[in-house]
């Protein structure tokens, strides 16, 4: 199995949303962030992963294995964690584990009991009264309890306090260091990403950006600053997206791009972070900020 | 499929507060009935109502897509999530039988009047096999909030239905009365099989979202 995840030319069509043509691949060992702005079909194409959704094209592949011929020999090894994920909020943490843990071919108790014991989750406490963050360790302890192979999550961080979202990066990022699990990531915190992803997914209104190793993208992606004087003389239709304020002007181009413009003391030349990135990247050309 | 079985019943453990209030409500409707009328098929449906509430945990405050939700991303097919209602549904009608048998048994010595005449088993079976016919499907068909009517209303609605059919000879019930035991046997699994063929087409590939 070269790839845990394979994702080919998938497509899905809403009243008011169309996901199209998306393509990437992940290999076994590494974590990918997934990345957009709201509404930008993250959670769509998750579904889609899961079978949760019908693709209208394309195909996806789980350990090699198409998602809907092999549904059920591929959850028993996906471990999965939704924003918004449903519980029985009147049943326990202890209750609502048995009803999971049996559907489970590799499920373990021990496991199970270690996590509750690092979280700090009282088994006897009913889901309702969890806080937002109990109950996302709660969902993160259900998902890492059946030695799943591929963890996929949808905004785990979503909603978390600093200290908690932490914690959780933590435990993501102990995951990976056995090299067969492989963790696939949605989120538009691209902070936490910057700290644990290998590669980054960004789609766009529904349309693939790019999918690339985080330092390709570093390596690949340049923010350049200067006054607006200087931004007259340059070709805006090279920059991926700009941003025009009071005293002068930012924008983000490809390396190749500020190569060529040659070594001035008008251009600053920084490092983007990845939210620089999808920042100008959604925004594009069109947006001139502050005049 | 033996674990989305267990997996009911063991919710209506885990809420045993509320099986058991329901319990008691429906207990008191067929008490009433019972003691206004006596025992006839009519008295029997609203039994049906009681299993309806502990087979589909689909009362109004329930998210329905979010329970598909977490269910379908669990190691299951969806076939086997259809099929499994079919079979949890027969499995509690056997339960809610020998409560019956258990319950008029109790009653007897305390010396009530029930009338057995209007009592037809075969007839009891063949309402609650139509009912559930008609309504697993339905439920498959509206996951929103249609399905809080289906829930509440079709199994009062349906039985009734039937009944006044059969008062007018049309009922399906008249033509199993009326063809001979092999031919009713199939016609009630055809039945089954057309329903099951039904929620499977309405369910297995749509959009959980």
């Amino acid at each position: 199995m070269d790839y845990v995840l394979e994702v080919e030319g998938l497509s899905k069509k809403f009243d008011d949303f169309q996901l199209k043509d998306i393509s990437f691949k992940l290999k076994p060992g590494y974590i990918m962030g997934f990345i957009g702005a709201n509404g930008s079909g993250k959670t769509t194409t998750i579904k889609l992963i899961m079978n949760l959704l019908r693709r209208d094209a394309g195909k996806v592949k789980i350990f090699g294995k198409d998602n809907i011929g092999f549904e059920k020999e591929i959850k028993d090894r996906i471990g999965f964690v939704y924003d918004d994920l449903y519980f029985y909020d009147d049943l326990t943490i202890w209750e609502m584990k048995d009803i999971i843990a049996p559907f489970y071919s590799r499920w373990d108790d021990k496991v199970f009991n270690n996590y509750l014991d690092e979280f700090g989750l009282p088994g006897y406490k009913k889901i309702k009264d969890l806080s937002k963050g109990m109950k996302m360790k709660f969902s993160l302890s259900l998902a890492l309890s059946h030695h799943a192979d591929f963890i996929i999550m949808d905004e785990p961080t979503a909603g978390l306090d600093p200290i908690v979202r932490r914690e959780v990066l933590d435990i993501l990022y102990d995951i990976i260091q056995d090299e067969n699990k492989s963790i696939f990531f949605s989120t538009h915190i691209t902070t936490d990403l910057e700290k644990i992803a290998d590669y980054i997914t960004f789609i766009d209104k529904g349309r693939m950006v790019f999918s690339k190793a985080l330092d390709e993208i570093y390596d690949n992606y340049k923010l350049i600053k200067g006054d607006r004087g200087l931004l007259e003389k340059l070709n805006r239709e090279e920059f991926i997206g700009f941003r025009v304020h009071n005293i002068g002007f930012e924008a983000l181009a490809g390396v190749e791009v500020v190569n060529s413009l040659g070594t001035t003391d008008e251009i600053v030349v920084e490092q983007p972070s990845l939210e620089d990135i999808m920042y100008f990247y959604t925004k594009g050309k069109k947006y001139a900020g502050t005049n | 499929m033996l674990e989305l079985i267990k997996m009911d019943f063991k919710l209506n453990l885990y809420r045993r507060k509320d099986f058991f209030k329901n319990l008691m409500v429906y207990s008191l409707i067929f008490f009433t009935l019972l003691l206004m009328q006596g025992v006839n098929p009519v008295t029997l449906q609203y039994p049906i109502i009681f299993v309806m509430e502990t087979s589909f945990r689909s009362r109004v405050r329930e998210d329905i897509v979010g329970e598909l939700t977490l269910i379908q991303s669990l190691p299951v097919k969806r076939r086997e999530y259809v099929i499994s209602k079919y079979l949890v549904v027969f499995i509690k009608h056997i339960i809610l039988v020998f409560f019956l048998y258990l319950i008029l048994n109790i009653i007897k010595p305390l010396g009530l009047t029930i009338d057995y005449t209007g009592v037809n088993i075969k007839k009891i079976i063949v309402f609650w096999i139509l009912s559930y016919a008609i309504i697993i499907p339905l439920m498959f068909l509206f996951l929103g909030s249609g399905r809080n009517f289906i829930h509440v209303f079709l199994p009062i609605f349906i039985p009734v239905g039937f009944l006044i059919a059969e008062e007018f000879r049309g009922s399906i019930y008249y033509l199993v009365n009326y063809l001979g035991s092999l031919e009713s046997l199939i016609i009630i699994l055809v039945v089954i099989a057309l329903s099951i063929w039904v929620s499977l087409f309405l369910y297995t590939d749509r959009d959980l979202a």
